[in-house]
């Protein structure tokens, strides 16, 4: 239970490192996906579909944040402070959409993927860009919501199997 | 009622701990930022090459099987633009022989007088770059990035004691003057900005409206801001955008500096602005 925390610690950084290293040689121009956001949405989500007490989240929302700042050239605090907006609006929208049937859930977990996506990356340009804020739709973020959902689809379905099959190791079985 | 109301205040006490927390973490690293991000590169870096590397050789493999079709199309474009380039040279060589003018131009072309010290690639975030040496080597924030075929990338925006950060001129804060690469001397060369526009991406801009220019046209540094020395390549103009409503023509340009291909740069230490 406890190795839990140091193991996902270690995901984030293997990521991390990934992300800017052997990823960037599979940019689209110049584009690549955030694989620590993407390790930290999927978290999240699980995290607040299965009730979990609030401070997993704010666990991973630092971690992932601090490893995001070091990463860029922004100061300690911007990603942390993102990321836990974002904890939040999908606690409140998963808090309101109640009940989600487990064959729906991707349904539920794409539509607040794209929309933490973007509410995340305004929250960057604003703090990187304030008082000078001129938002210009260009086809580059359309790219790189579709390349981040690629990837985020991926890791969905692998943490989906490997959430089911320790489910069904803890379960009792009656006959072998 | 009252063990309801001591629930509330507990829940509130919570909260502000862990806000009251929170900020004091967030202060706690900012002012140790320098020697966390240093040792975060440190331990980090020896895995940033090799998956570097990794990546590089993967991308090769797979570019190879991708792009075999345009190899012999690029093949045929590169031996046209030789030409081209062989036949100007020939040009040149025949105005250096006449013209007095131009002796003042091959003195300005000169060499300069720079020290640079050769720094590798550790990762790429957005539009910076991470290289490998830092204050321990003497370098400085502004200092001037370069390949080595004298193309230039960006400027160090951050350093720390082993490692610093390298702001690409494709950065949205950043702006490049230019000067337009023009063989003929007679001609006042035409001035302008590159503009970063983000993604590794460039366009040129504050081109008067009454200057020629076209696709093709190569776009060198001028060196008027005092951060980079002139003459250093940036890229070429693909497609020219004017506007006879603007003062200024802007134009797409295809960038020099390749993100995927580069282990090695250059970073200039002791830039000299001509006098």
């Amino acid at each position: 239970m406890f190795l839990k925390y140091p193991i996902i610690v270690l995901l984030f950084l293997i990521l991390a490192i990934l992300q800017v290293s052997f990823l960037v040689h599979f940019s689209i121009i110049g584009i690549t996906p955030n694989l620590v956001f993407i390790l930290f949405f999927i978290l999240i989500f699980f995290s607040c579909l299965q009730g979990n007490e609030y401070h997993q989240g704010i666990f991973y929302a630092i971690i992932a944040g601090i490893i995001l700042d070091v990463l860029s050239s922004f100061s300690f605090g911007y990603s942390a402070v993102s990321l836990l907006l974002i904890y939040l609006l999908i606690k409140i929208v998963i808090y309101f959409l109640k009940e989600i049937h487990n064959e729906y859930i991707l349904f539920y977990f794409i539509p607040i993927f794209l929309i933490s996506f973007i509410f995340y990356n305004i929250l960057m340009y604003i703090f990187f860009n304030f008082p000078y804020l001129r938002f210009n739709f260009t086809k580059g973020i359309l790219i790189e919501l579709v390349y981040n959902l690629i990837f985020v689809l991926f890791v969905f379905f692998i943490y989906k199997y490997i959430n089911n099959k320790s489910q069904k190791d803890r379960q009792l079985k009656l006959f072998n | 009622m009252n063990v309801y109301i001591k629930k509330q205040n507990f829940k509130w006490r919570k909260i502000l701990i862990s806000v009251i927390s929170l900020i004091v973490l967030i202060v706690f690293l900012n002012i140790f930022q320098q020697p966390i991000k240093n040792t975060f590169y440190f331990i980090t870096s020896p895995f940033s090459k090799i998956f570097w590397r990794v990546g590089d050789g993967t991308n090769n493999f797979f570019g190879s099987f991708l792009n075999a079709k345009g190899l012999t199309q690029e093949n045929n474009n590169l031996k046209e633009e030789n030409q081209k380039l062989l036949s100007q040279i020939v040009l040149l060589q025949e105005t250096i022989k006449t013209d007095q003018l131009v002796k003042e131009v091959v003195k300005n072309t000169q060499k300069e007088n720079f020290k640079i010290v050769l720094a590798e690639t550790i990762g790429l975030d957005g539009d910076f770059i991470l290289l490998n040496k830092g204050s321990d080597d003497g370098i400085l924030e502004n200092m001037p990035v370069i390949s080595s075929q004298k193309v230039l990338y960006g400027k160090i925006y951050k350093v720390y004691k082993n490692y610093s950060q390298v702001m690409l001129i494709s950065n949205k804060s950043s702006v490049v003057d230019i000067k337009i690469q023009n063989l003929d001397t007679t001609q006042t060369p035409i001035s302008g900005a590159i503009k970063g526009s983000g993604n590794l991406s460039l366009y040129l801009d504050l081109v008067s409206s009454n200057d020629q220019i076209k696709e093709g046209d190569i776009l060198i540094t001028s060196g008027l801001e005092g951060v980079f020395p002139k003459d250093l390549l940036i890229g070429k103009i693909i497609k020219t955008d004017k506007n006879d409503l603007k003062p200024f023509q802007t134009a797409q340009v295809q960038s020099f500096f390749e993100i995927k291909n580069i282990e090695n740069l250059f970073i200039i230490t002791d830039y000299k602005r001509d006098k």
